[in-house]
């Protein structure tokens, strides 16, 4: 069974470094992100079919940008195959106004207004095998058409993959690129979710390593997680407490 | 899967096959950030009603006069920085969408941002207005909203039931027809209010993303832009309003509709379609099938440097403007002329000679010939010395028959090239090195002409006789640049030499002289025109005009780009092309107008000396150190359109103030500068300028390109400032643009100054008089209260005088009386003589005068007296004598009237003291006459002194006159002394 799993964080999980756009992050060793057809079971993973993440593009960034999407449908090798491949998965990037501020984005679940903002680009993908194993490209995006968040430095774009239907699991991979056809990073760019569906990799052996992103004014943080199947096992480093 | 096309515009050494947009005719200019341009990400593009192009970016809207951009934000008063959309009403205001659901008017002067705060938060996609005057607002997340004249705005955000709204238009049935993100839906307007109310899902437009929806053209159809199904023209019922049809466009042609974000229609009805993703397709259709057949792209490989746009729009001129997502603003212009440069590694990218015929076209390269148009598929070949042909410039062409092209080279020698076999066979002249560099080639049915550096070569064809000609044949030089057989079967002759030779059919060589200099001028190209006129061109001259004997010379002063011309071609149009180094210009020759053609129409390259060339569909060629240009005519329509006048500053001593009021300056002598600019998107190098003040200049000014006015002192006065401007085609404004200033007269030569001192100084005048009336009157009365005290004096006085008159005149009057008494009575001289009279008639109350008589026995003594003076002086007088002559004539010893009077006298004298010496004395006496007379014997004797006796006997009178005698009226009627008679009838 591939483990399936999700992170809820009080706070932001930012991927690490200031360079690394791809989600997720390489260092993390997590080979996908993974969103459920609404039509399938929870103990597969997925509470709520539902991923949302964000993109903040620096100021200074004049140049178009690009979301990549690696293998957005559901099928082929590396998704989820329940039964027969029969799911659709929509994503939609959003920009503008309360794209990032409205305060239904940092929902456990999905609800509220969580699709604020501006609709900038959307597509569906059924199950057929154009992007099995390959990129989709959202943009180019005007960097200004994010939403303009003086404390995260720059733009932020959001996009929100939901699985519309089907039960399968769709894993896929994001990279915030300047190019359309290659993974360009950005310079200064970055991307955080607060919540964090993942597909932890095949071997037993691998460590996925998470490296969640606490403001300075917090002063508690409560870990949680769903689906943890009880074969694998969780450390918590902290180097506070480790200097302790 | 997505197809993708590339097009061409140069010649490869392969083969390849062209599309049917091999040459698209266009100019593209591009504005970035580099030109001013705020943000490369452009969203609207719009055109106030002043002419300025508004260009919506993601910072800000541009505003463009054709030269430079000013940006606005909305520290400027503008709503939002990010422009998403624009619309232009009926009244050429400007409404700006903002990515925040803002709005922003703009009436050509000042923005008005509409307050959208409370119920607009998403970005405005589509603005259009209805035929009542409304503008109706789509936002994404927010439903539509409605502004009326008066900016009051309604809110329909409801009844969209949170659709994601990208277009919006309005039918002639008052029908909402919406573009939303699940297909597009139909509204109808209900109630008073013009409420929308759902009415349907138009299924005849998949069920997609709508993106733009734009009227057709004088139809009742709507252009349907979806972002994944294409493009469909959207046709009303005519006999159900909630039906609509729908077709499909474009789908014969061979490129992708997709994410079609704008589209316009132009006048010929084709489409301009800006996509996102796939550049800008312009639709072209057929005249004949009104079908869309063909078309033309524009995208990230052939000048618009990116596929991905957002807006396509056509200025007042026609000019096309692209949005672009990230490459800022895209400039399409028609342009006359098309650019070809070879490709190729071995050749520079120069074209030395052209030669067109129905089959192909001939370029002339560095190293080689180039065929185009092989076939039909215009294929192309190269020929040099791999292929049987030599590597060197190819300089000249002559199509000798159908299959036979005669070929010139720099220093290889002619060529004689079978067309249909691709075989070339050297044309031998002879082995100087000179005579093989071949210049130029023209030729006829009797004879082949070749044109050397060493002289020119006459092959006859029919007798193969090869003649040469040079300088000892008589030519003016060996060079020869260029040769041509005018109509008359001359052979003229372009060299180094200030004459212009020809050879006749008889193969003699005349000159006909061009210039007088000392120096040698080098004629390079020579043609003949429709006219029969010879043109030719000079290395530093400019060009000559011969007819006959008659030379007219074009030079830069004229309008030539340069004096340095290269190259002559003559146009279908009777036109004569010059060709310079980075630029081209051409003369009309039916009224000598010159225009010059340069690097603002895309001519870059040098032009190659005599590489020009007049084909038979009328295109005209240039060959040039940066390729060929080739010129269509068709395209060279005059610029019709003139420039729009802007007014951009207005200075009255410096400082900026607003024209537009009717506003009157104050009193003062201004500095007045006008800046100005004449909008026009197409070539604005050229626009020149043309003003005048009236109230100040006479008389227009010269045409200038200076964009100012200025004017050092402007008094008090009313003046229109008059303004036109030329496009490049030398078209302006039909009625000047017009600005009226009015200066304040000083307050002294204002009417109603003017008026007001008049009715000052009449008052003044008036109270002047007032005063002095008053002095006058206040003077009168004063005196007449002196006259009033002087009279009362007077009057006083007079009563006085009166009074003492009055006494004195009773004192005399009782001095008369005493007077009286003492006169003896005249009855007393009656009982004497009966027949007597006394006239006695004193001047005064009392008299100077006496009289006495008595009788003494037979004795009358009668005297008559005149004592001096008169009135009262006199009265004394006569007291005196009467008194002293009773006295006297009582005397005895009186015996006779003279010794009467000389008693008389003594006692006078006695009386009057007048014997005294020590005291003064009188000298008043008595005039008296003394008469005795005896009754009895009537005998007279008489003394008198200074008194007559008048005797009056038989009606004659006798006057006893004594000298001295006092007359006693002056002048006859004034009595001025006292009269005394008395008279006596004896």
């Amino acid at each position: 069974m591939k483990r399936i799993t999700r992170f809820l964080f009080g706070f932001l999980l930012l991927t690490s470094n200031c360079i690394a756009q791809q989600v997720p992050a390489v260092e993390e060793n997590i080979p996908f992100l993974v969103t459920f057809g609404k039509d399938g079971a929870k103990s597969w993973g997925d509470d709520d079919f539902s991923q949302t993440y964000f993109f903040v593009i620096p100021k200074f960034q004049v140049q178009p940008i690009y979301i990549r999407v690696f293998d957005p449908e559901t099928s082929g090798e590396n998704d989820e195959k329940k039964g027969e491949f029969n799911t659709k998965t929509k994503f939609s990037v959003y920009g503008g106004k309360e794209a990032f501020t409205n305060k239904d984005v940092r929902l456990k679940d999905p609800g509220g207004n969580y699709k604020s903002g501006n609709l900038l680009a959307s597509k569906t993908f059924i199950s057929s095998e154009v992007y099995d194993g390959e990129w989709y490209t959202f943009g180019p995006f005007n960097p200004t058409e994010g939403e303009l968040v003086n404390e995260y430095g720059g733009y932020i774009f959001k996009i929100i993959c939901e699985g519309l239907a089907g039960d399968d699991g769709n894993l896929y991979k994001y990279f915030l690129s300047s190019s359309p056809i290659e993974n360009k990073a950005i310079e200064g760019g970055n991307a955080f979710t607060f919540e964090y569906t993942f597909r932890l990799s095949d071997n037993q052996k691998d460590i996925a390593h998470l490296y969640p992103y606490i403001e300075q004014n917090v002063y508690l943080i409560s870990l949680s997680n769903f689906d943890f199947d009880n074969d694998g096992e969780i450390n918590i480093v902290s180097m506070v407490k480790r200097e302790n | 899967m997505e197809k993708s096309f590339k097009i061409y515009f140069g010649f490869l050494l392969v083969i390849f096959f062209s599309s049917s947009l091999f040459s698209q005719g266009y100019q593209i200019k591009n504005y970035g950030v580099d030109n001013g341009i705020s943000q490369p990400y452009v969203y609207s593009i719009n055109q106030d009603k002043k002419g300025f192009l508004w260009i919506g970016t993601g910072d800000g809207a541009c505003k463009f006069d054709g030269v430079g951009f000013k940006t606005f934000y909305s520290s400027d008063g503008f709503g939002e920085n990010f422009v998403t959309t624009s619309f232009r009403d009926n009244s050429r205001n400007l409404w700006f969408g903002h990515n925040q659901g803002g709005i922003t008017f703009y009436d050509g002067n000042v923005f008005k941002v509409i307050n959208t705060s409370g119920f607009s938060k998403s970005p405005v996609t589509a603005i259009i207005s209805d035929e009542k005057g409304f503008i109706w607002c789509a936002t994404q997340n927010d439903g539509i909203f409605r502004i009326s004249k008066n900016f009051e705005v309604d809110v329909f955000k409801m009844e969209f039931n949170q659709l994601n709204i990208f277009s919006l238009e309005i039918t002639k049935n008052d029908q909402l027809i919406v573009g939303t993100g699940e297909g597009l839906m139909l509204y109808n307007l209900t109630g008073e209010k013009r409420k929308p109310f759902f009415a349907k899902l138009i299924e005849a437009i998949p069920e997609t993303k709508i993106q733009c929806i734009i009227k057709k053209n004088n139809s009742g159809s709507y252009w349907i832009g979806s972002e994944d199904q294409g493009l469909f023209l959207l046709t009303p019922s005519v006999s159900d309003k909630n039906k609509f049809n729908a077709a499909p466009i474009g789908k014969s042609i061979p490129v992708e509709l997709n994410n079609v974000q704008d589209i316009y229609e132009d006048e010929l009805s084709n489409l301009w379609i800006s996509t996102f993703g796939n550049g800008v397709i312009k639709l072209l259709i057929s005249p004949s099938s009104l079908q869309y057949q063909g078309f033309l792209h524009f995208s990230e490989d052939n000048g618009v440097g990116t596929k991905y746009t957002k807006a396509v729009y056509a200025d007042h001129e026609g000019n096309i403007w692209i949005g672009t997502y990230g490459n800022g603003l895209i400039k399409l212009q028609d342009n006359c002329f098309d650019f070809y440069t070879p490709d190729s590694k071995e050749n520079d990218k120069g074209v030395y000679s052209i030669f067109v015929d129905e089959n192909s076209k001939w370029f002339g390269l560095e190293k080689g010939l180039l065929q185009n148009g092989l076939n039909s598929k215009n294929q192309v070949a190269f020929f040099d010395q791999k292929n049987g042909f030599v590597s060197d410039k190819v300089t000249s062409f002559f199509k000798a028959d159908s299959n036979s092209l005669i070929i010139g080279t720099s220093s290889k020698g002619a060529y004689r090239m079978n067309i249909a076999k691709r075989t070339f066979s050297k044309i031998i002249l002879n082995d100087d090195q000179l005579c093989n560099c071949i210049n130029s080639i023209t030729g006829n049915k009797n004879a082949l002409w070749i044109a050397t550096k060493g002289g020119i070569f006459k092959i006859e064809t029919a007798a193969k006789i090869t003649t040469h000609f040079t300088t000892e044949s008589g030519l003016t030089h060996n060079n020869i640049n260029q040769i041509i057989i005018s109509a008359d079967n001359k052979l003229w002759i372009a060299t180094h030499s200030n004459f212009i030779s020809f050879i006749d059919e008889q193969d003699n060589v005349k000159n006909i002289q061009l210039y007088k200099g000392t120096d040698l001028i080098n004629v390079t190209s020579i043609l003949e025109d429709k006219k029969k006129y010879i043109w030719v061109a000079t290395l530093g001259n400019g060009v000559y005009k011969i007819k006959d004997t008659a030379i007219t010379k074009y030079t830069v002063g004229n309008g030539l780009k340069s004096n340095y011309c290269y190259s002559l071609v003559l146009d279908g149009s009777n036109n004569i092309w010059i060709g310079h180094r980075s630029g081209l210009s051409r003369i009309k020759t039916e009224n000598n107008e010159i225009v010059v053609f340069d690097k603002n129409e895309g001519v870059l390259g040098d032009c190659n000396p005599t590489a020009s060339f007049t084909d038979f569909e009328g295109y005209t060629w240039f060959g040039t150190t940066m390729g060929t240009a080739k010129f269509d005519p068709h395209k060279d329509i005059k610029n019709l359109t003139p420039p729009i006048i802007s007014i951009t500053s207005f200075k009255l001593n410096d400082k900026e103030v607003d024209y537009n009021k009717d506003t009157i300056f104050p009193h003062d002598n201004y500095r007045l500068r006008i800046d100005f600019v004449g909008i026009t998107f197409k070539s604005n190098t050229h626009i020149l300028y043309q003003y005048k003040l009236e109230g100040f200049d006479g008389s227009w000014s010269e045409k200038t390109n200076n964009p100012f006015a200025i004017y050092g002192k402007l008094s008090e006065g009313e003046y229109t400032f008059l303004l036109k401007a030329y496009n490049n085609d030398g078209v302006c404004n039909t009625s000047p643009f017009r600005i009226k200033i009015s200066i304040a007269s000083p307050i002294w030569q204002r009417p109603w100054f003017i008026i007001i001192s008049i009715l000052s100084i009449v008052y003044a005048f008036y109270l002047w008089l007032k005063f002095r009336e008053s002095n006058h009157r206040r003077f009168k009365i004063q005196l007449q209260k002196a006259l009033n005290e002087k009279t009362f004096e007077v009057v006083a006085q007079k009563e006085e005088i009166e009074k003492k008159n009055k006494d004195i005149t009773d004192s005399i009057r009782y001095a008369k009386r005493i007077q009286d008494a003492i006169l003896p009575e005249l009855e007393a001289l009656h009982k004497i003589i009966p027949e007597s009279f006394i006239f006695f008639q004193p001047r005064d109350i009392v008299s100077g005068d006496f009289y006495w008589f008595d009788r003494f026995g037979d004795y009358l003594i009668v005297v008559c007296a005149d004592a001096t003076g008169h009135g009262v002086p006199g009265a004394f007088m006569s007291m005196i004598g009467s008194t002293l002559l009773k006295d006297v004539v009582s005397r005895k010893e009186v015996t006779s009237p003279s010794y009467s009077l000389t008693l008389l006298e003594e006692e006078i004298k006695i009386l009057l003291k007048q014997n005294d010496t020590e005291h003064h004395q009188t000298q008043d006496g008595v005039d008296i006459v003394f008469c005795e007379i005896n009754l009895k014997t009537n005998l007279l004797r008489f003394a008198s002194t200074k008194r007559p006796v008048i005797i009056s006997k038989n009606n004659e009178v006798i006057i006893l006159k004594i000298e001295n005698y006092f007359n006693k009226w002056k002048g006859g009627n004034e009595q001025i002394d006292d009269v005394l008679f008395i008279g006596l009838k004896l």
